[in-house]
This record gives structure tokens, C-alpha cells and sequence, in this order.
């Protein structure tokens, strides 16, 4: 069920009205059968799969907690992950490892294919596999009790806000709230709210209008020219920007209005000063999973500098991989690990570069002001080079978007009228200008009720007429 | 290796939310969605009598409508399609002084009259009205899938209501979420944009109890109940008001010039005088000069802009 669809206007206070209606004891049992309900509105056969790895990272689990000290206890990790990561294997790269061997064949001139089988993606994939692996890493690192009760851990994986497109969670942080009984809460309850319908502005006001002209010009990269193509790249920055921290919002506002708080996943990504910077605040949820599970047990910042830099490539290669079975996710995640690369050079030559030292820098000089925004310019363009590659069909189409862009002319077809194009660039602005002083421009209204409720109601009627409603899926579904 | 794992969480349990909390909580949203409900209809209010309009589905109809609330200067009146708002631009008034209120043929013909209606309010001057329309838009019976953005939420609304006609009515008082398209609110967004009356279950009982001339084809065009209807009465608002009023057609493609159907249904419905003079205006030109079948390639637009009528 997507967010933005009519479905989720009757099913999220249905949902909720039943959450409060019910005694504390049953709460849990409706939260997962609506969370079934709503992961079933995709394909509904793919709930077996869920349920599979939900009960071998359960056994697993308490297989971990049970043999403290025995040799066994590694062998059930490997059974969860083996269970977690062969279903990403099936699902999300087998077909891209088979075509890539094809590929590989036909160029050296041998005859041999790998069977192509045709099944679409489990929504949401890698994020619940993700988030049920967080689960038994931190069992088997003694970091986290074992889940004893079946229903609360079925959740913890099925919670109906981040199942398909996360914040992908950590066991510390969610299973001890869907323990506790949620007292009725007008102030989460109404936060909650505010965090959806800020969610509903960037996704559907913003996101989906410039995404009218990021398909026109990606579907057809060689008829455009530069000032197109240039146009439609930083329109894709925005549009996933607000697509994705939209559904975030969403997610964590559908929580907190049941009073359940999800980890924060953007931090006002694109105000970054540097790329590590911009990780440390784009996908949040995704970046900690990575630097916990993948950079520290390969070493992390303990080895010396050639090994660092050679984990950070990894790091951000995989993270290319995570998104999707492509060779363009795998070069945009190369890019990125090659301006973490740099970027970690150059700021260990000059620790004045480290981003703590830059904010410092700020606060004791207003000259310095014009070095942080440079940065933050630097760094925008760095991310927005790299998105060519993951919006971009393929390598072919990446590099025919790259080799024009400098190919400016007066002409700009981009899908939209002049009228559009103004009043979208007029919604990127208003968006920064809202998102400048944090990335909730809700926090700031606290206790102006009136500020608040015209605040809400603008909201409400930009949704009523300038949003999309073409019933488009969020980008990071299809993850 | 491991440390032993904690213990299972033992939180501290909340209070239960209290009766007092939940009814002022009750209290505050009845009031923020009240006070919602009337400040979202105004802001759409404002929409529709704004250049805002732009914004709207259908905006060319919006914008028109504005105009014909103004005075003119012109002494001719020309109304019509989308083809007809090719060849008579409302930003081309000077090249032709004449007065250019043509839109889309999907506000239908009883569009087309209250629209008539609205522009003599205030120019008595008009001396003679010129609808353009090809054969085909005479088929519209309120049951396009643009009728609800195009007719419903511009044309109609509470207060004027009386104002239509019987047939038109008739038509509305079966279509579905109609009492949504006489909101402010609903008129100054998006919202029901969806619409589409080509879907709604009245739509074929209505056919057989006032269409009796619909061809079996929807290639075929026919002069429908409503257009019959609002037809009658554009021209007995013309007769009274002095006014010459004239059926044209704007140029056709070959893909639709067989409109026999339409001379039969005019016949049936004894309209054949205010038709004379609308059939010899029909040229088919090359299907090449076309984009879409109906509306002419914006390259050869300016050979036939602006003089297309022979006025």
C-alpha cells in the first residue's frame, strides 16, 4: 500500500483508532495483521518470504542467547544471514549476476547463458532483511537480549511505517517500545501528524512534480541538450531528496502518532560540507548500518591509511550494490567511495577541513561563512555529478548524459511549461528556506498555535492544488 | 567471547490516557478541522477569482470565464472548441478585433450558453456571436471524462443552479460526486480531479430515454440532447438581444468527415435552420497537418490563424 493513496486515508486511522481503542495486550497482534494487510496490497505471495526469515532470525536468535560460550553459536548467525542475504541473492542480484555472465560470454565469444527467471522484487527488500540481520549481529554481540515473544519480534521486522522503505532500525530502539503500552498522547499524536503531512508536501507537491521532468529527459538523454540535461540532474537531487525524506517523515510521523519513535534518517543532507559530511546525514539508518556492520568489523579507522581508504571504497561500493542490481548503483557507489577517499586525504592533510572544524571556523569567523558555503556548493555538485549515475538507465545512458552536459544551448524541454518550471524552482526555494533552520519546520512552531494551524492549512491546500496525484511509487521502493 | 547478554526490558508502564485528555484533544481537532473546512473553501474561492487560475484543470475555461465577466469592445463574439482556440487565440484579440472566448469543446454546448450569457451581462454592444465547433463536439452529452473539471466545477455551483437548464439538470442530478464540484474548495484544486463522467453507471439510461439519434459509433458524430437543448436556447437568447447568431466549423481531418450522422440527428430535432451555412463551412484538410487527429500542427498553425472564418 502506498502512502499517497487513497488505501492509506481510510487505513491509517483505522489503524490508529483501533491502536488506542484496544486493551494494551492486543495491541501488538492488530499492529502486525495491519502491518500483513499492508505489506500483502504489493504482491501478497511475498508475505511467505518475510515470514520465513522472520522465523529462522527468531530461532536464531534465541539459538544465540541459548549457546553463550559454545563454538555452535557462530553457526546460527550464519544460518540468519545465510537465510537473510541468499533471499537478496535470489530476488535482487541473481538476475543481474546471470545477464552480467551472459554479457561476459558474448564478449569473449563463448556459448553459455544462465537461466533469466522472471519475478518481480519484494518491496522493501533490502531494508527489512537489513533491519532483521541488525537484529542477530546484536545478539551474537551480546549487544541486544534475545526476542522471547514471536509476535513482538514479528513486528519489530513487519512495523507496518518502515517496512518497505525503512528507517531501517536497530533492535535497542524498537523492541523495547512495542513492549510498552502507548498511553493516549495529544502532543505525539499531533507531532505525528505534522511530521506526515510535511512528508505528503515534499513527496507529493515537490517530488512528484519534478519527477515529470527527470523521467522526461532521463527516458530520452540523447534528444536533450545540456541545459536539459543539467536542469533535470538537479532536479533529480531534489526530487529524491524529497521523495525519499518524505517517505522517512511519513514513516516516523505514522509512528510517533501511535507513540513509537523511529530513528531520524536525513539531517538536511544537502546543507553537508563535505561527503562525509552528506553521509552523515543522508539515509541515516543506512550509513550507521554500513559503518556498525560493515566498515568497523573490516577495520574501521584502526588500520593504517591504505587499509582505510580501501574499507571506505568497499563500504560505499557495497552501499551501491544495497540499492540496486545495476552496474550504474555500483559506479555511483565507486564515485562516492572515491570522494570519501579524497575527502579523507585531504582533511587529514588539513584538519581544518574536518566538518567539526569547519562548523568552528564559522562560529569564530563570518569570514569564514564564505568558505562553508563554498564547501556546501562543492559538495551539492559532487552528489548531484553522481546521481547521473543512479537515476541514469544505464552506463551507456550515464555517460551520454556526462559527455553533453557542457553542450549549452537557449532551449529548455524538460516536459514541463515555463509557468511549471518557475513555480517548481519558486517550491525548491521555499523548501530550502523552510528546511534552513531544521529539517521539521514543525519544531519551530511549537506553542504558536496559530503559526502552526495556518502553517498546516497552506500545507494542506499546496497538497489540494499543486500535488501530483499520478499515484507514483516512492523511489526507494523498488530497494 | 560474548558478555552475557542484559535482561529483557522491564519499562516503566505510562498512564492511561485519561478521559479529559482524549475530549480536549477531541475538542481542539473539531475545531482546527471547522476552522480548516472554511479557511481551505475561501483560499479556494480565492483561486478561482485570481490569476491563480492558471493553476486549475481546464485553466483555459477558468481564464475565459474571467474575461466574460469584463467588457469588451468588439462587436463579434466568437466562441468555440480547442480548435477554434487555435485559430482565435485569446492573446491574438487585435489581429482580428474580434472578441476570442473560444475553449474546449468539453464544456460542452450548455458550457457554451452559460458562457454566452455571461458575456452579454456586460457588452450589449456584441452584435453577432460565431460558435466554432467541429462536427464532433456536438456529440458531448455531459458525459466526457473531462465534464466534471471542465463543466461541473466552472459552470455550476449553488447559487446559480436554477440557471441551467431542465436538460441539464436532469443530466447532473444523476452524476456522481457532483455535490463535490460545487465546493470552493473543490473547485480552487485538484481535488476530484479524477472524475470522469464517460464512467458513470447513469450515463447509458439517459442515453435511452433522450438520445434515440446516438449512432452505434463514437466516430460518428450527432447533435446530442444537451447540445440540442442549449442550442435552442443560445439562439432564442441571440433573437432577443438582436444578435446574429452562426454555427462554423473549424477545419477538420479526414478521420472524422463522416458527420451524415449529424445531419440525420439535427433533422430529428428540427434544427436544421440554425445549421444553414454550418456544413458548407466544413473543409477537410491532409491528415498530415494534424498532431493528434483533431487539432492542427502548431507549424501550420499561422497559414490559417486568425482568418480561418473568412469574417
Amino acid at each position: 500500500m502506498l502512502f499517497n493513496s487513497t488505501a492509506f486515508l481510510v487505513f491509517f486511522p483505522a489503524v490508529t483508532v483501533l491502536y488506542f481503542a484496544l486493551p494494551g495486550r492486543w495491541r501488538a497482534a492488530m499492529l502486525l495483521l495491519a502491518s500483513c494487510y499492508f505489506y500483502m496490497a504489493f504482491i501478497p505471495a511475498y508475505l511467505w518470504i518475510l515470514a520465513g526469515t522472520i522465523v529462522v532470525d527468531y530461532a536464531a536468535g534465541i539459538g544465540l542467547e541459548r549457546l553463550q560460550g559454545s563454538p555452535r553459536r557462530r553457526l546460527f548467525l550464519i544460518a540468519s544471514l545465510i537465510a537473510n542475504i541468499g533471499v537478496l541473492a535470489v530476488f535482487k542480484y541473481y538476475n543481474f549476476f546471470a545477464a552480467s555472465v551472459g554479457d561476459l560470454a558474448a564478449a569473449l565469444g563463448v556459448n553459455g547463458t544462465l537461466p533469466i527467471p522472471r519475478f518481480a522484487l519484494p518491496i522493501g527488500l533490502s531494508f527489512h532483511t537489513f533491519q532483521a540481520m541488525s537484529y542477530t549481529l546484536e545478539v551474537y554481540k551480546g549487544r541486544q537480549p534475545a526476542e522471547r515473544n514471536f509476535l513482538l519480534f514479528a513486528l519489530y521486522v513487519m512495523f507496518y511505517p518502515q517496512l518497505v522503505a525503512g528507517p531501517i532500525e536497530r533492535p535497542q530502539n524498537i523492541l523495547p517500545q512495542l513492549h510498552t503500552t502507548h498511553a493516549f498522547d495529544a502532543r505525539k499524536l499531533t507531532e505525528g501528524l505534522d511530521l506526515m503531512l510535511w512528508g505528503f508536501f515534499k513527496k507529493i507537491v515537490i517530488a512528484d512534480r519534478l519527477s515529470l521532468a527527470v523521467d522526461h529527459v532521463y527516458s530520452a538523454p540523447g534528444t536533450h541538450q545540456g541545459q536539459e540535461l543539467v536542469f533535470a540532474t538537479y532536479a533529480f537531487a531534489i526530487q529524491i531528496y524529497c521523495d525519499f525524506s518524505g517517505y522517512s517523515s511519513i514513516a516516523r510521523g505514522a509512528a510517533r502518532v501511535m507513540g513509537i519513535d523511529l530513528m531520524e534518517n536525513f539531517d538536511t543532507p544537502y546543507l553537508a560540507t563535505s561527503i562525509a559530511d552528506f553521509w552523515s546525514r543522508w539515509h541515516i539508518s543506512l550509513s550507521t548500518w554500513f559503518r556498525d556492520y560493515l566498515y568497523i568489523p573490516l577495520g574501521g579507522n584502526r588500520v593504517g591509511a591504505p587499509r582505510r581508504y580501501r574499507n571506505l571504497l568497499v563500504v560505499f561500493i557495497v552501499s551501491g550494490l544495497w540499492h540496486g542490481a545495476n552496474w550504474t548503483y555500483l559506479v555511483w557507489g565507486a564515485l562516492h567511495g572515491f570522494y570519501a577517499v579524497v575527502g579523507t586525504r585531504l582533511a587529514e592533510r588539513n584538519p581544518a577541513h574536518l566538518p567539526e572544524n569547519v562548523a568552528k571556523n564559522q562560529a569564530a569567523a563570518p569570514a569564514s561563512r564564505l568558505w562553508r558555503w563554498t564547501r556546501r556548493l562543492i559538495t551539492f555538485q559532487l552528489v548531484a555529478f553522481a546521481w547521473i549515475f543512479f537515476r541514469a538507465a544505464s552506463l551507456s545512458d550515464a555517460w551520454q548524459i556526462v559527455s553533453h552536459l557542457t553542450d549549452l544551448h537557449a532551449r529548455l524541454d524538460v516536459g514541463l511549461s515555463r509557468q511549471d518550471v518557475a513555480l517548481s524552482v519558486m517550491l525548491v526555494l521555499g523548501l530550502f528556506a523552510l528546511e534552513a533552520g531544521g529539517a521539521n519546520p514543525f519544531e519551530r512552531l511549537r506553542g504558536k498555535v496559530f503559526v502552526r494551524w495556518s502553517f498546516s492549512y497552506a500545507l494542506v491546500f499546496s497538497l489540494m492544488l499543486l500535488g501530483k496525484y499520478t499515484s507514483r511509487e516512492f523511489i526507494y521502493f523498488q530497494f | 567471547m560474548n558478555s552475557t547478554p542484559p535482561k529483557p526490558h522491564s519499562l516503566p508502564m505510562p498512564p492511561e490516557a485519561s478521559n479529559s485528555n482524549v475530549a480536549q484533544f477531541c475538542r481542539r481537532a473539531a475545531l482546527f478541522l471547522t476552522l480548516g473546512c472554511g479557511v481551505l473553501n475561501l483560499l479556494g474561492w480565492l483561486v478561482v477569482h485570481t490569476p491563480l487560475r492558471i493553476m486549475l484543470v481546464g485553466q483555459e475555461v477558468w481564464t475565459q470565464l474571467a474575461r466574460a465577466d469584463g467588457a469588451a469592445k468588439a462587436n463579434t463574439l466568437i466562441l468555440g472548441d480547442s480548435v477554434a482556440g487555435q485559430l482565435y487565440d485569446a492573446n491574438n484579440e487585435i489581429a482580428t478585433g474580434y472578441w476570442h472566448l473560444a475553449t474546449n469543446q468539453a464544456i460542452s454546448l450548455a458550457g457554451q450558453e452559460l458562457l454566452l450569457r455571461r458575456a452579454l451581462v456586460h457588452n450589449p454592444q456584441i452584435e453577432r456571436v460565431v460558435l466554432v465547433l467541429i462536427p464532433s463536439a456536438f456529440g458531448n452529452d455531459l458525459d466526457q471524462p473531462f465534464t466534471f473539471n471542465y463543466f461541473v466545477k466552472p459552470f455550476c455551483d449553488p447559487f446559480t443552479w436554477h440557471q441551467l437548464s431542465p436538460v441539464v439538470r436532469v443530466r447532473l442530478a444523476r452524476k456522481w460526486q457532483l455535490w463535490a464540484g460545487l465546493l470552493p474548495l473543490v473547485k480552487g484544486t485538484q481535488l476530484f480531479s479524477e472524475v470522469d463522467y464517460s464512467l458513470d453507471p447513469s450515463n447509458s439510461a439517459l442515453h435511452e430515454e433522450q438520445d434515440s439519434a446516438r449512432p452505434a459509433s463514437p466516430r460518428q458524430p450527432f447533435l446530442s440532447a444537451v447540445s440540442a437543448d442549449a442550442l435552442e436556447r443560445m439562439a432564442s437568447l441571440c433573437r432577443a438581444n438582436g444578435i446574429r447568431f452562426e454555427l462554423r466549423s473549424g477545419p477538420l481531418s479526414p478521420a472524422w468527415a463522416d458527420f451524415e450522422s449529424l445531419r440525420r440527428s439535427i433533422s430529428a430535432a428540427k434544427l436544421s435552420d440554425l445549421f444553414s451555412g454550418y456544413f458548407e463551412s466544413i473543409r477537410v484538410l491532409p491528415a498530415e497537418l494534424f498532431s493528434d487527429t483533431v487539432h492542427l500542427r502548431k507549424d501550420v498553425l499561422p497559414e490559417y490563424r486568425n482568418n480561418w472564418l473568412g469574417l
